[in-house]
C-alpha cells in the first residue's frame, strides 16, 4: 500500500516537474492567438461588432469575446473563428445578422457634395479624396463597405451601392441566370421594317 | 543517346496520363472551303474577347466604318484591338450579351452594315524587308490576334517572348468532338497557313516547329504534308481527349512536364493554334486583321453539318438562321466537352467560338450518389482526384479543395464524362475555383484594408503629436515671454480685464428669456472690422474694387443708365458703369455720348468716358483720333478728364516708338511718378495742378513720364473729389459721415456686397422650389457637372435644404426619445 | 422560368452505375452455378432470400429517409449486395440468417452510414461478419458437396431444410452435414487443423474432401468465379488493380510460408482455389465504396487485404478470413488514401535535363 503511494508521489513529482520546467522554457510571449484571430477578420475597420477596428476585437477575442459580432465576415468567418479557437460554432449574432448585406461600396452623389470633410475623417482606410471645399470622391478599389462615412455627410449624398459581377468574377450559378429567347424569325422581320422605314 | 530535339525530329511521342475517347461526330461535316456567311442585320463586336483588358474605343455613335476599320486602339499587347468586320455605321456603343456562359452584358460596338461592301481599311502588306520580329509583331497586335484555340490570349505577348525558344508548336489537334474548323482551314488553306507558321518563325526563330494534328484527321495532314517545306515538321498524334490542351501537346510532342505556374516559354516551347498562324499570314501578307474565322455549325439538329467563314461580331441566332433553326433550340458554343450553353441567341461570335452546336437538349441526367469507382481520376488528365474534389467541393470545404490542386483543373470534362453516376463534376469545379478566386481576393483587399488602416492610425498620431510639439512650444514660448518681459501676458490680459470692470448687462430678447446685453461688443467688433477693411483698402486702390463691384452689378442690372449713376455715391463707381455702358455702345457711337461728358456734372465719369472713346479711337483711325481725343482734353476743364486722355496719348505713342526706348521710358517714368508724389503733397491747388501737369506733359520729353505724373495727380485730385462728393452728397448715418474716404470707400463697398447678397438671396429663392431631398438614389451613375452658376446656387440650396432637413430629423427623433424617456 | 442551362461535358460513357451492378450479378452467374451444382439448391434460396429482405430494407429505409425508393432499387446495388451474402451463407443456412444477414447490410451497414457510396464498410462482409460471430456453429456448417453426401438431398428436402431446420426424415443441418457418421470440414478448416495436428500437406490433401487441387467442390466454384472476374476485366466493369493485387500477394505470400517451412503453411493452389479467396478477389474486394481511391492505393489495399487473409487463415481462429481481412482493410482505407494521393501535374516534377 505504502509502496504505491509513494510510487505515484515520485511519478507526479517527475511530471509535475517536466511540466513546470516547460512553462517556464518554452513560454511564448505575448498571445498568438490574437494574431492568428486577426488574419481571419474581414479587416473593414467598421465598428459594428462594437470593438474601433479589427485588431481590438481580435485581442478582445482572444480574452474571450463571443466570436459572432462579425456582420461582413459573416458565417464564414465564425464558423473559421471556431475552428481555430476549438469551440462550438455558434450563430451569427442576432443584430449582427441583420446587418449581414450584399458587398457593397459607397458612392458619393457629387452634385450634393459640400465638401466638409466629415466623411474623409470618417473613413477608416482613407479611400475617400478630397479637402476642404474641394469635390469629395470615393476610391471605389480601397473601400470595404463599412459604411462610417454614410451617417455623417450633412447632405445625406453618400449611398451603397453593391457590386455587380462580372464575367470574371461570376460564381457559376446556372440556376440563376434568365434565359432570353429571342424569336429569330419576328427579330428578323422587326429589323427588316426599321430598314425599309 | 540522341539528343531531346533530335528524338523528336525523328517522330518520337510521349504519353501523358488520363485521357478518354469519346466519339468524335465528326464523319458527316462537310470540310470543304467553307462558305462566307451573310452579314447579320447588326454586327455586335465586343470590346473584350482575349485574355486582358480591353483596348479604349476610338469611334463614335454614328460613325461610318470601314472593313477592317479599327473600333479600339491601344499600344499594350496586353489590350489587342477590334475592327469592324464590315462596312457600315456604328448604331450603338452598349452593353450587349457577351459570348460568356453568364450571359452577362459587356461593352461592345453595334455596327450595321451598309448595303455596299466595297471598302476596306486594310494596312498595307509587309515588304519583304520589313519581316523583323518587332514589325511582326507589331503588326500582330494591330491586328487584333488573340488566341483562337479558345483561350483568346493575346498573340503579340506570345510572339515578344525575349526567351530563347527551342520548339515552336502549332496547334492543329483539335481532339474535340464536333469541332471541325481547323480541320477545315487545315485542308483548304494549308499553304496560307504554312506561310502564317513561316512568319512566326521568322519572328522567334525557334529550333524546330512542328504542326501537331490528330490522326483521326488525314486529309489535313495530306495537305500540309504537301505543302509544307523541310523545316517544318507536320506530325501526326494519337486521337485522344485531351491532347490540344497545351500541356498535354507538349507533354504529347515533346515529353516535357511543365511545373506547375511555368509557363511553356520557359522550357522554350510555344504553342500557337492553326487559326492564329493563318491570321498572322492574313495580317502581315494582305494587311487584313482578325475580322472573321471559320466557324462549324454541327449537331443532331443540323441538317448539314458544315463550317462557314462567319464575320466577328455576328449574332448566333443569324448563325442558326442558315440552317432554319429556330429559337426553341439550346445552343452551344464550343464542343461538347468544353463548350458552353448559351443563355442567350444574340451572343456574338467572337474570335475564340470555333463552334456552335445544337443538340437533342440533353434530359438533365439525375445526378446519383458517386460509388468511389475511380473511373475520374484514371481519365483526369492532370493527375488529379476528382472524387476527392467533389467531395470537398461539396462540402464547401476551400481549404482542402486548394490542397487537393484544384485550381490546376484544366475543366476539361474528361472526369464527368466517365462518371457513372452522371455528376456534373466540373460545374462543382468551377463553381469552387470562383469561389476560392473570390476568397483570395478578398484575402489580398483585407490585406490592403488593414495596410490603410494602419497608415491612417500612424498618420492621425503623428499629427497628434506635432500639434501637441506645437503646444508646447507656444507655451514654453509664453513662459520665456513671461520670464523675459516680467510680465505674464495670460496674467496681464487678466488684469486688463479686471480693471475695465466690464459689467454684463442683461437683456431680454423675443422670447423673454434673459440674456447677456453683448450690444457694446458687437459694436465694437463692427467698428474694428470696419477699420481693418479700411485698412486693407488704404493699401490698395479702393475705387478700383468698388468699380469693379458696381461693374459686376451694371452687367447683371442691365442697361439701367439712371439708377446706377444715381444711387452711386461714388464717382468712380459711376464712371466704371458708364465705361461698360460706353463699350457696350461701342458699335454705335453717337454724338450724345460726346456731348455726355461736358453735359456729365460728375468730371469722373467724363474722364471714364473720355478714356474709352480715346480707346477705340485708336483702333480705328489713328490720326483723327488724336484730334478728337484732344479737342475734348482742352474744352473739358476736368483735370481728370485731360490726364485721363493724356495717358491714353501716351499709351498709343509708346506702343508705336519702338521698344528700345521702353525701359528708359519704364524708369523715367518711375522717376516722375515719384517726383508727382512729392509734388502733390505740397499745398499747391489741385485745379491748377492738372494744367500744369497738362503743360508738363507737353513740354516733356517722354510722354510716358507725363502720364505717370499726371495719373498720380490725377488720383489725388480724384481723392479729394470723392471726398467733396461725400460730403456734399451728405448721407444722415453718423458712420457714413467721416473725412476719411477710406472709410467712406468701405462703407460704398459694404453696401455693394449687401445688394449683391440679396440679389443671391433672390436667386436662390427662385430655386428652392426646385430642390429635391437628396435621399433619391436612383440619379445617373454620371457625376452631374454643376459649372454654371445658376445650377451651382441650385445644388447649394439643395444641400442647404437637405442639411436643415437632417438637422430637422434629428431634433425630431432626440425630441421623440426626450419624450420616451 | 427555370432555365435548363447544363454545364459541360455534354456528351458522357453510356456506361451508368445501374449498369455496372448488373455486369457484375451477370459475371456471378458462372460461380453460382458451380456452387449450385454442388450445394444443391440450398444456393439459390439463400440468394433469393437475401435479395428480398435487403430489397424490402432498402425500400424502407429510403421512405424513412424521405427519399424515393424507386431511385435507390433502380441502381442495383441493393441487390449486388445480396447476391453476394447469399452466395457467402452456406447452402443450407436456416432462413433466418440470410434475413438477418440482408437486413443488417442494408440497413445499418450502408444506409445508416449514409447511403450509397457513403458507407464505410462493405454491407455483405460486415453482414457475413455478423451472423459469424453471432451464430458460430449455423455458420461454419457448410454440407459437404452433394457428390460427397451419402445420399443427396432433394428438393423439398433442401427447402424443408432451410425452413424449418429439418428435412421431410427429420435430420436436422448438422446430421445431414456428416459424412462417415462425423462432420466434414471445409477444406481449409481440414488444413488447417490436420496441419496443427502435425499432419504433413501431402496427407491432408488425400483428405475425402479434397480434388484434384484444392477442395473437392470448391476448386471448380473457384474457377468458376476466376473465370467470371476475368469477364468483369474484360468488360472494363473493373480494373486490374484489385485483383491482381490480391492474387499476387497471396501467392508470394503462400510461396514464402513455403519457402520457409510454417508449420501451418497451406501450398499456394490450395489459398487460391479454396473458400472465397476468387470471390473475394473479383467481386468482395472490387466493391469500388469501400475501397481506396487511387490505384496505387488500392493495391495497397488488395495486398493489405492479402496479408490479413493469409495471417488469419495460417495462425488466426477461423478457417476462412476473406470476410474479416476486408473489414480490417475497410478500417484503414481513410489513411491509405491519404498517403498515397496521386501526383498532380507539376509538383513534384522529375526532371531529366538535355
Amino acid at each position: 500500500m505504502i509502496e504505491a503511494i509513494i510510487a505515484l508521489t515520485v511519478l507526479a513529482a517527475i511530471f509535475g516537474g517536466i511540466l513546470g520546467f516547460a512553462a517556464i522554457r518554452y513560454r511564448v510571449e505575448g498571445d498568438p492567438i490574437a494574431d492568428q484571430v486577426e488574419q481571419l477578420l474581414p479587416q473593414t475597420q467598421c465598428g459594428q461588432c462594437g470593438h474601433p477596428g479589427c485588431r481590438p476585437y481580435a485581442e478582445a477575442i482572444a480574452k474571450g469575446e463571443a466570436i459572432n459580432k462579425c456582420p461582413p465576415g459573416g458565417q464564414e468567418t465564425v464558423e473559421k473563428l471556431a475552428d481555430l479557437l476549438g469551440v462550438e460554432v455558434p450563430e451569427l449574432d442576432a443584430s449582427a445578422q441583420e446587418k449581414e448585406k450584399p458587398k457593397s461600396v459607397a458612392f458619393i452623389h457629387e452634385e450634393a457634395c459640400i465638401g466638409c470633410t466629415k466623411c474623409i475623417q470618417a473613413c477608416p482606410v482613407d479611400a475617400i479624396v478630397g479637402a476642404n471645399k474641394q469635390m469629395h470622391t470615393i476610391i471605389t478599389k480601397e473601400c470595404t463597405g463599412c459604411e462610417l462615412c454614410v451617417a455623417p455627410c450633412p447632405t445625406d449624398c453618400i449611398e451603397m451601392r453593391p457590386i455587380a459581377q462580372t464575367s470574371r468574377t461570376w460564381d457559376w450559378q446556372l440556376n440563376k441566370i434568365d434565359i432570353a429567347v429571342i424569336d429569330v424569325a419576328s427579330e428578323s422581320a422587326k429589323l427588316e421594317e426599321a430598314d425599309n422605314a | 543517346m540522341r539528343s531531346w530535339l533530335d528524338k523528336i525530329k525523328q517522330g518520337q511521342l510521349w504519353r501523358y496520363q488520363g485521357g478518354v475517347h469519346p466519339a468524335t461526330k465528326k464523319d458527316n461535316i462537310d470540310c470543304d472551303k467553307p462558305e462566307t456567311l451573310t452579314l447579320a442585320k447588326q454586327l455586335v463586336v465586343p470590346l473584350q474577347q482575349h485574355i486582358g483588358s480591353p483596348a479604349k474605343v476610338c469611334v463614335e455613335v454614328g460613325s461610318t466604318v470601314k472593313t477592317g476599320q479599327a473600333l479600339t486602339e491601344s499600344r499594350f499587347y496586353q489590350s489587342p484591338p477590334v475592327h469592324a468586320p464590315c462596312c457600315g455605321t456604328v448604331v450603338a456603343i452598349e452593353a450587349r450579351p457577351s459570348a460568356h456562359p453568364s450571359g452577362i452584358s459587356e461593352l461592345a460596338v453595334v455596327i450595321e452594315p451598309s448595303s455596299i461592301q466595297d471598302q476596306n481599311a486594310f494596312m498595307a502588306p509587309l515588304l519583304e524587308a520589313e519581316l523583323t520580329p518587332e514589325l511582326i509583331c507589331e503588326r500582330v497586335h494591330q491586328a487584333g490576334i488573340s488566341g483562337m484555340g479558345g483561350a483568346g490570349f493575346p498573340a503579340a505577348l506570345k510572339i515578344s517572348p525575349n526567351k530563347p525558344l527551342d520548339v515552336l508548336i502549332i496547334n492543329g489537334a483539335e481532339c474535340e468532338p464536333y469541332i471541325s474548323s481547323d480541320d477545315c482551314l487545315m485542308r483548304n488553306y494549308a499553304e496560307a497557313l504554312l506561310r502564317g507558321v513561316s512568319l512566326l518563325e521568322k519572328a522567334l526563330s525557334p529550333k524546330l516547329v512542328i504542326v501537331a494534328v490528330e490522326d483521326d484527321k488525314p486529309e489535313a495532314i495530306k495537305a500540309l504534308q504537301a505543302a509544307a517545306g523541310d523545316n517544318i515538321v507536320v506530325r501526326a498524334i494519337p486521337t485522344k481527349y485531351p491532347s490540344g490542351g497545351e500541356k498535354q501537346l507538349v507533354q504529347v510532342l515533346t515529353g516535357r512536364e511543365l511545373k506547375a505556374g511555368q509557363l511553356p516559354i520557359d522550357q522554350g516551347i510555344l504553342v500557337h493554334n492553326v487559326g492564329t498562324a493563318y491570321a498572322v499570314q492574313r495580317a502581315v501578307d494582305h494587311g487584313e486583321p482578325l475580322i472573321s474565322r471559320i466557324v462549324t455549325l454541327a449537331g443532331d439538329h443540323v441538317g448539314e453539318p458544315r463550317n462557314y467563314w462567319v464575320a466577328i461580331g455576328t449574332p448566333v441566332s443569324h448563325l442558326l438562321e442558315q440552317q432554319k433553326l429556330g429559337t426553341h433550340h439550346q445552343a452551344i458554343m464550343g464542343g461538347s466537352m468544353m463548350g458552353f450553353m448559351l443563355p442567350n441567341l444574340a451572343s456574338p461570335i467572337v474570335k475564340t467560338a470555333n463552334c456552335i452546336l445544337v443538340n437533342n437538349t440533353p434530359a438533365q441526367a439525375q445526378e446519383q450518389a458517386c460509388i468511389r469507382c475511380g473511373e475520374c481520376a484514371q481519365a483526369c488528365p492532370m493527375g488529379l482526384l476528382p472524387q476527392q474534389l467533389y467531395w470537398y467541393a461539396k462540402g464547401d470545404d476551400l481549404e482542402k479543395s486548394r490542397s487537393y490542386k484544384l485550381m490546376d483543373c484544366i475543366e476539361c470534362g474528361a472526369c464527368a464524362y466517365v462518371c457513372p453516376s452522371a455528376i456534373p463534376l466540373v460545374q462543382y469545379y468551377r463553381q469552387t475555383k470562383a469561389k476560392v478566386r473570390a476568397e483570395d481576393l478578398l484575402a489580398h483587399e483585407a490585406e490592403r484594408a488593414k495596410q490603410r488602416f494602419d497608415a491612417r492610425k500612424l498618420r492621425l498620431e503623428k499629427e497628434q503629436a506635432e500639434r501637441k510639439a506645437r503646444q508646447k512650444q507656444a507655451a514654453e514660448r509664453r513662459l520665456q515671454q513671461a520670464q523675459g518681459a516680467g510680465n505674464d501676458p495670460v496674467k496681464a490680459a487678466l488684469q486688463r480685464m479686471q480693471s475695465k470692470q466690464v459689467e454684463i448687462k442683461a437683456i431680454e430678447n423675443e422670447q423673454g428669456e434673459l440674456v447677456p446685453d453683448n450690444s457694446a461688443a458687437i459694436a465694437a467688433r463692427k467698428a474694428r472690422k470696419a477699420q481693418a477693411r479700411a485698412a486693407k483698402d488704404a493699401k490698395t486702390t479702393n475705387t478700383a474694387v468698388a468699380a469693379a463691384l458696381a461693374r459686376a452689378k451694371a452687367k447683371r442690372e442691365g442697361d439701367n443708365e439712371q439708377s446706377a449713376p444715381a444711387k452711386s455715391d461714388n464717382p468712380a463707381v459711376a464712371a466704371a458703369i458708364a465705361r461698360a455702358k460706353a463699350k457696350r455702345n461701342s458699335e454705335q457711337p453717337t454724338e450724345a455720348e460726346g456731348s455726355k461728358p461736358a453735359t456729365s456734372a460728375n468730371p469722373a465719369v467724363a474722364a471714364a468716358i473720355a478714356r474709352a472713346k480715346a480707346k477705340k479711337a485708336q483702333q480705328t483711325d489713328a490720326s483723327e483720333s488724336d484730334d478728337t481725343a484732344v479737342k475734348p482734353s482742352s474744352s473739358s476743364s476736368n483735370p481728370a478728364v485731360a490726364a485721363a486722355i493724356a495717358r491714353a496719348k501716351a499709351k498709343k505713342q509708346a506702343a508705336e516708338q519702338p521698344s528700345a526706348n521702353a525701359k528708359d521710358a519704364a524708369v523715367a517714368a518711375a522717376v516722375a511718378r515719384a517726383k508727382a508724389k512729392k509734388a502733390s503733397q505740397s499745398e499747391q491747388p489741385e485745379l491748377e495742378r492738372p494744367e500744369n501737369a497738362e503743360s508738363q506733359t507737353a513740354s516733356s520729353a517722354n510722354p510716358a513720364v507725363a502720364a505717370a505724373i499726371a495719373r498720380a495727380k490725377a488720383k489725388k485730385a480724384q481723392a479729394e473729389l470723392q471726398a467733396q462728393d461725400e460730403n456734399a452728397a451728405g448721407d444722415a448715418k453718423p458712420a457714413k459721415s467721416s473725412a476719411n474716404p477710406a472709410v467712406a470707400a468701405a462703407i460704398a463697398r459694404a453696401k455693394a456686397k449687401k445688394m449683391a447678397q440679396e440679389q443671391l438671396q433672390q436667386a436662390q429663392n427662385e430655386h428652392s422650389e426646385d430642390a429635391r431631398p437628396v435621399a433619391s438614389s436612383d440619379s445617373p451613375v454620371e457625376s452631374s457637372d454643376a459649372t454654371s452658376p445658376p445650377k451651382r446656387s441650385a445644388a447649394v440650396a439643395k444641400a442647404i435644404a437637405a442639411a436643415k432637413a437632417k438637422q430637422a430629423a434629428k431634433a425630431a427623433s432626440s425630441m421623440e426619445s426626450d419624450n420616451d424617456e | 422560368m427555370t432555365n435548363n442551362l447544363l454545364s459541360s461535358p455534354f456528351i458522357r460513357k453510356p456506361l451508368r452505375t445501374q449498369t455496372l451492378m448488373f455486369w457484375v450479378i451477370v459475371c456471378l452467374l458462372p460461380g453460382f452455378i458451380a456452387q449450385s451444382y454442388y450445394f444443391g439448391i440450398g444456393t439459390l434460396v439463400q440468394v433469393l432470400l437475401a435479395s428480398s429482405a435487403a430489397l424490402a430494407t432498402e425500400t424502407a429505409t429510403q421512405l424513412l429517409r424521405g427519399r424515393s425508393p424507386a431511385a435507390a432499387l433502380a441502381d442495383n446495388s441493393a441487390l449486388v449486395t445480396a447476391v453476394l451474402l447469399g452466395l457467402a451463407l452456406p447452402a443450407y443456412a436456416p432462413w433466418w440468417a440470410a434475413v438477418i444477414g440482408g437486413v443488417f447490410a442494408i440497413a445499418v451497414v450502408k444506409q445508416l452510414y449514409g447511403g450509397l457510396g457513403n458507407n464505410l464498410f462493405n454491407p455483405a462482409m460486415a453482414a457475413y461478419v455478423l451472423l459469424l460471430v453471432s451464430f458460430p456453429v449455423t455458420m461454419t456448417s457448410w454440407i459437404p458437396p452433394q457428390s460427397l453426401l451419402a445420399e443427396s438431398l432433394s428438393l423439398s428436402d433442401g427447402l424443408r431444410l432451410i425452413f424449418t431446420g429439418f428435412t421431410r426424415d427429420g435430420f436436422s443441418l448438422l446430421q445431414i452435414a456428416s459424412v462417415d457418421g462425423h462432420t466434414l470440414a471445409t477444406p481449409l478448416d481440414a488444413v488447417k487443423t490436420g496441419l496443427s495436428q502435425g499432419l504433413m500437406t501431402e496427407e491432408i490433401l488425400q483428405g475425402v474432401q479434397f480434388g484434384a487441387i484444392a477442395g473437392h467442390g470448391w476448386q471448380i466454384i473457384n474457377l468458376a468465379y476466376l473465370l467470371g472476374g476475368c469477364a468483369l476485366l474484360y468488360l472494363k466493369v473493373i480494373r486490374w488493380h484489385l485483383p491482381v493485387a490480391f492474387l499476387v500477394s497471396l501467392i508470394v505470400l503462400g510461396i514464402w510460408g513455403q519457402l520457409f517451412g510454417l508449420t501451418n503453411a497451406a501450398p499456394v493452389s490450395l489459398h487460391l482455389l479454396s473458400g472465397a479467396t476468387m470471390l473475394g478477389a473479383f467481386f468482395i474486394i472490387t466493391d469500388p465504396v469501400s475501397a481506396a481511391t487511387s490505384p496505387r492505393g488500392r493495391m495497397i489495399f488488395a495486398a493489405l487485404i492479402a496479408l490479413f487473409v493469409y495471417i488469419i487463415r495460417t495462425w488466426g481462429g477461423y478457417p476462412d478470413a476473406v470476410a474479416f481481412s476486408v473489414l480490417l482493410a475497410n478500417m484503414c482505407v481513410p489513411m491509405i488514401d491519404h498517403f498515397t494521393k496521386t501526383r498532380v501535374y507539376g509538383y513534384n516534377v522529375e526532371h531529366d535535363d538535355d
